[in-house]
């Protein structure tokens, strides 16, 4: 009963041979069993985006995936984006737009950015706003999250 | 104008890159060795007496390493005040609100500690509660403190010249009631703090605060510890917006279960907490008299205000006042009669929120005005002209104003708006409102207390490391203050090295709360930045052998102006002064101002001591959906007088999210309680504005250059959503002829309105 | 959260024998309405099965009508290129759920299974006549999607069943469609009233062979508005007879008051947005 399950997956292309408790969150592992931190948790409810990391391709909100479902997958999480000092262009735009402030929403943003663009090289205002919905931002109203997004567009071009 | 090679520019925030990356650490990112997850019992129920509380199970459970009731902690009660003081860290004989701290426990992990909390049974003797602040005040209401009358926490009455001669003046007098509702702050990282305490009471804590100095001050007080021993460091801050300023309990808690466990403690609030058990912006009711001439001169205008206190103070008080000082020195009015009071009710408290009672004010005067225009046939930005603040005035209520650029915030707005040709084109269904506002750019001196230190000193390299209590909350002070000093010194700001927020290192300052760092902290650095500038110079000129007023400073040398060959670079006169003259380099700044004004009455709050008052408009155009009553915001204009930008970017960034609070609140924000429990406590129901729900923002930036200003700047902070509701809702009368007089606008109540036009 | 046993299963029939072998088991889908539950102890489950380890579960296939299978996730209902050509209503609605994190994440069976009487994909199917296959422990069966919801929250499911595939008839193919859901927000919101929309009609004449009114939100399940639909079948469509049908639906809804809305603004909704729906589809430009 109860047992904890091994599971094996892929963070930021390092692999991991891990024992969890069903009822840890993708999350939770994420942030106290591998420290990676900058995966934020602002309302565990799957509501507000700042956990959100890339699963297989596709972003989902960590707080709301159990580690045990993930077995075998490959996880991209906000620490995995840059090269060293070197920042990925998505990022880059982030900070050059203004699109920062308190920050605690930038690392879900900035991966939700990430599958957007993977997805759509060219996107429209509307396809921006229809992929960062479930992104929530308390500081910035926006408006320089979408010069971000376009100005990431360019560098990427 | 001034030319300044880096005040004005739009320089990204020096804190961005780590963030980007992931690598900024918050505090709930902290893990210390050995550390235990702390939990708090709240009360379920809105009021009643505590008979027992019975931890005999709770202890027994595996992994429970301390559990704190009433009985092991000190019975001070606290506020931000200790006039106002009454709230206890853990209820002892009575709670008062869903939410109210019971208990606090601390395990080895927290899945353990909320177990424990399962097991504590309380013992209740439930007591009648009164949710409604007109009922609070009945007789015979439930009364939440025992020493309190009629649930009455503060009253405050203003009378400037005659209201009775005013209205006797008036051709027009207009009367109506609005009201306003809880909002919560929804930064979205929640309240979060790590203490560890030596058996001697050496406290050290990791917290998520706006102002870690008082913060040092409070847990003091309400610890009975030593505030010299307390260490408050403050890690990145994930957004405040007022909600953390205040002495939470779980911070004091924190502080207990590390001392009586001997290991660091952390303790996090779940969202839902957040919402239920911390502060939010206080609900009013404001019924207003105004009594103007045919050609649009208020000549008298009266409040009748209360203000929803919940069961506990906070910065409610002060709310109170500011509520009064924002409505009554907006707009050149001689007779104005001003009546408040703030009543307990058993629900969340309110507290400090962006705009601190200001943006309550501003939507019952704002909308008020907008039913004058209409009265009179007057359009509502000329009404606004005819009775605009003006620069360097005394208003009725004895404030000082020196720089003002509100016409010129109303003109603008007007002209990026297209105000005039939509006015005359209208379009069904569509419509355009206008709103202004008056806020302090800068804090103020009402307390006795506005100050903020800094310290930068020169490295034996030539760099500079720049100290200062203010800290950056998200809204970009270490970009603009280390601008500031950047610009002085003849630097690149990346280059000023920077401690903040840290209190066992920095000189104190009062925190990121008021709109007042920039001024405040920015008039501190600049002092600092001018002091050091000077040792430089006469170092230099001690080395050089040349006379001072014939040195100059650039590009990283002192030299003698017309023979660049006499020079000594930074890092020649830092080694020197270091290893040569042993005596580093390093000048002070602090500021505690404006001076208080002998007319500054601090139960009035007439003669409000500001360092320097801030105006603006909103101008919204919105379309309204006649099958469901919903409002598309389409364009939103935002002119701000902020003495000067110091960094466009960066204002533009406070304007925009301050404008997309302000339409939240507008709207749909709304903090919902139904017999004293807050019903949407979670992002799906409590409405935070997606990204989809925003329209563009354009932001003017109208720069009067203040006298007293650090090169003439005021705050900008809370302004953002101070005038924001009111001008979404005078755009839906505009569009549909609803008049909405108690917030949020909602779809339903929209719909409504419709409805009974027919 | 509370701790719990996992399984994930290889095979329905493992799956259905882990239902019964199991002490207060839940079935584990995209999780997106199940582990908040867990998370505010709402539901406690001893045992979750993820149903995700089940080869085919989560396929799209076309026939004419469509079979979706139960573990489809919604972010693939919205972006197939399949659905969004024959049936474009349903992608429609499925985008409208939550955010793209959620619906990455939350799947069509899971969103029905759930009960909720606000779920975005149940009025949509509901007004595509669409048909359940279940698996049980003894041998498959099939309902119709309108037998299914027994209340708030509730579904006729026995302790033994899955929900394995949703059919949807071939005949929806020449239907045009439309969601219309109302919420404060354009986006994550919890539907106030949700209205879904099938219709039949010769576009010159305006004569309607036939419409499927779902509403969502307005009663204790997803219903059907049949008075509205009878009045409206094999007629002709008049500005008049579809306020009056909008009227009709809007009798048939029985919503309840609270701090979302009140009951009367929903059953107003419900008019507006029927009699909306009805003139968005005569109306647009490209059939669906």
């Amino acid at each position: 009963m109860e047992s904890k399950h091994r599971i094996q997956i892929t963070v930021n292309e390092e692999e991991h041979d891990l024992l969890v408790h069903p009822n840890r969150t993708l999350l939770d592992l994420l942030r106290y069993d591998l420290g990676l931190t900058g995966t934020k948790e602002g309302c565990d409810e799957g509501d507000c985006g700042a956990c959100t990391v890339i699963v297989n391709g596709k972003v989902m909100t960590s707080c709301l995936v159990l580690a045990v479902e993930v077995d075998g997958a490959a996880i991209t999480t906000i620490e995995g984006l840059h090269q060293g000092d070197e920042l990925h262009p998505i990022q880059q735009a982030f900070v050059d737009s203004g699109a920062v402030q308190c920050g605690f929403c930038t690392p879900g943003m900035i991966l939700t950015t990430k599958a957007l663009l993977d997805e759509i090289s060219d996107p429209s205002e509307d396809e921006i706003k229809h992929y960062l919905e479930g992104n929530l931002c308390r500081c910035t109203g926006y408006t320089k999250i979408l010069d971000a997004v376009n100005n990431a567009v360019q560098l990427l071009k | 104008m001034a030319n300044f090679s880096i005040v004005g520019k739009r320089i990204p925030h020096r804190d961005a890159v780590e963030k980007v990356k992931g690598s900024a650490i918050f505090t709930s990112d902290i893990k210390l060795s050995g550390m235990l997850h702390g939990k708090i019992l709240r009360s379920p129920v809105p009021h009643a007496k505590i008979r027992n509380i019975d931890i005999s199970k709770a202890v027994k459970l595996k992994g429970v390493k301390a559990i704190l009731t009433s009985k092991d902690v000190p019975l001070i009660k606290y506020s931000i005040s200790p006039t106002w003081a009454d709230k206890l860290i853990l209820a002892d004989t009575k709670v008062r609100y869903i939410g109210d701290e019971i208990a606090a426990v601390a395990a080895v992990d927290e899945e353990i500690a909320e177990e424990a909390l399962e097991l504590i049974e309380v013992d209740w003797e439930e007591l009648p509660a009164v949710f409604d602040p007109l009922e609070a005040v009945q007789p015979g209401a439930p009364r939440l403190h025992d020493e309190v009358e009629n649930n009455i926490s503060k009253t405050m009455s203003m009378e400037c010249g005659s209201i009775e001669e005013g209205f006797a003046e008036a051709d027009v007098i207009l009367e109506d009631t609005f009201q306003t509702q809880a909002q919560s702050h929804c930064s979205l990282e929640t309240h979060c703090c790590i203490a560890t305490c030596s058996p001697t009471d050496d406290v050290k804590m990791w917290v998520s605060t706006q102002a870690p100095h008082p913060l040092r001050q409070r847990l003091a007080a309400t610890l009975n510890i030593d505030a010299a021993k307390i260490h408050v460091s403050a890690p990145f801050i994930g957004g405040a917006f007022g909600n953390k300023i205040d002495l939470e309990p779980a911070q004091a808690l924190c502080v207990l279960l590390a001392k009586k466990t001997g290991k660091p403690v952390k303790i996090e609030h779940s969202r839902k907490e957040q919402f239920i058990a911390t502060r939010m912006r206080h609900p009013t009711r404001c019924k207003l008299k105004f009594g103007v001439k045919r050609d649009g001169t208020i000549v008298a205008k009266q409040a009748e205000v209360v203000l929803d206190n919940g069961a506990y103070n906070s910065h409610g008080p002060a709310v109170l006042a500011y509520h009064n000082v924002m409505f009554s020195t907006l707009y050149r009015v001689k007779n104005i009669k001003y009546d408040g009071r703030l009543v307990y009710t058993n629900k969340n408290w309110g507290g400090a929120c962006r705009g601190y009672g200001d943006p309550q004010a501003s939507f019952a005067q704002e909308v008020m005005l907008d039913m004058i225009a209409e009265e009179l046939k007057m359009d509502p930005i000329d009404l606004r002209l005819k009775n605009a603040n003006i620069p360097n005035e005394v208003t009725a209520n004895a404030v000082q104003i020196t720089s003002c650029g509100l016409k010129e915030c109303l003109t603008q707005a007007r002209d990026k708006s297209e105000w005039t040709t939509k006015k005359a084109h209208k379009q069904k269904y569509r419509g355009i409102g206008v709103a202004a506002m008056i806020y302090t750019g800068g804090g103020s001196i009402g307390s006795g207390f506005n100050y903020s230190g800094a310290t930068l000193q020169m490295n034996a390299d030539g760099t500079f490391h720049l100290l200062m209590g203010a800290l950056d909350i998200g809204q970009g002070s270490n970009t603009v203050l280390t601008q500031m000093a950047a610009e002085i010194m003849g630097v690149d700001p990346e280059s000023i090295s920077l401690t903040t927020a840290d209190t066992d290192t920095t000189f104190p300052c009062m925190g990121t709360f008021g709109s007042r760092v920039t001024f405040c902290a920015g008039s501190a650095v600049t002092e600092a930045a001018h002091g050091l500038k000077k040792q430089i110079l006469e170092t230099g000129a001690e080395m050089l052998e040349a006379n001072i007023d014939d040195l100059e400073m650039k590009e990283k040398k002192v030299f003698v102006k017309g023979s660049p060959d006499r020079s000594l670079s930074y890092a020649e006169i830092g080694a020197a002064s270091f290893y040569k003259k042993k005596k580093p380099l390093v000048a002070h700044g602090y500021y505690n101002g404006p001076e208080v004004p002998p007319e500054f009455n601090p139960v009035t709050y007439e003669g409000y001591p500001s360092p320097a008052l801030v105006f603006g408009t909103h101008l919204a155009e919105v379309e309204v959906d006649p099958a469901t009553g919903k409002v598309e915001v389409l364009n939103f204009v935002a002119a701000h007088d902020l003495g000067r930008a110091i960094n466009p970017l960066l204002v533009e960034g406070q304007i925009e999210g301050g404008a997309v609070q302000g339409i939240g609140w507008a709207l749909m924000e709304n903090l919902q309680f139904e017999n004293g429990e807050v019903v949407n406590p979670n992002f799906h129901d409590y409405k935070m504005l997606t990204i989809k729900d925003v329209p563009k923002i354009s932001s003017l930036l109208v720069e009067t250059v203040d006298p007293n200003g650090p090169f003439g700047a005021k705050g900008i902070g809370e302004c953002a959503m101070v005038p924001t509701a009111p001008a979404i809702v005078n755009a839906i009368y505009d569009a549909v002829g609803v008049r909405i007089k108690d917030l949020p606008a909602t779809t339903e109540k929209v719909f409504q309105g419709l409805k009974t036009q027919g | 959260m509370k701790r719990f046993d996992y399984i994930r299963p290889g095979n329905m029939a493992d799956a259905i024998a882990a239902l019964q072998a199991n002490d207060e088991p839940y079935l584990l889908a995209g999780g997106t309405d199940l582990l908040i539950g867990m998370k505010t102890n709402a539901v406690k489950p001893k045992c979750l099965i993820d149903l995700k380890g089940i080869p085919g579960i989560d396929c799209i296939e076309y026939d004419n009508g469509f079979k979706l299978g139960a573990l489809t996730t919604v972010r693939d209902v919205e972006v197939s290129p399949l659905i969004r050509e024959k049936i474009p209503a349903l992608s429609e609605a499925a985008a409208t759920l939550g955010s793209i994190q959620i619906r990455n994440r939350a799947t069509i069976g899971g969103n029905l299974c759930h009960g909720s009487p606000a779920a975005d994909m149940a009025a949509i199917l509901l007004a595509m006549n669409c048909e359940l296959q279940m698996a049980t422990g003894n041998g498959a069966k099939t309902m119709g999607l309108d037998q299914f919801f027994t209340g708030p929250n509730s579904t006729v499911l026995n302790r033994n069943e899955v929900l394995a595939q949703i059919i949807i008839p071939k005949e929806i193919g020449q239907f045009k469609g439309i969601y219309l859901k109302h919420g404060p927000r354009k986006a994550m919101d919890i539907g106030i009233v949700n209205i879904a929309i099938l219709l039949d009609a010769d576009v010159s004449s305006g004569f309607c062979n036939q419409i499927m009114i779902a509403l969502g939100a307005v009663a204790p399940r997803p219903i059907r508005a049949k008075k509205a639909e009878a009045l409206l079948n094999a007629n002709r469509l008049t500005p008049e007879l579809i306020q009056e049908a909008a009227e009709a639906a809007s009798d048939e809804a029985t919503p309840i008051s609270d701090f979302r809305a009140s009951a009367g603004y929903r059953k107003d909704l419900v008019k507006n947005l029927v009699a909306k729906g009805i003139d968005q589809i005569l109306n647009s430009k490209d059939p669906s």
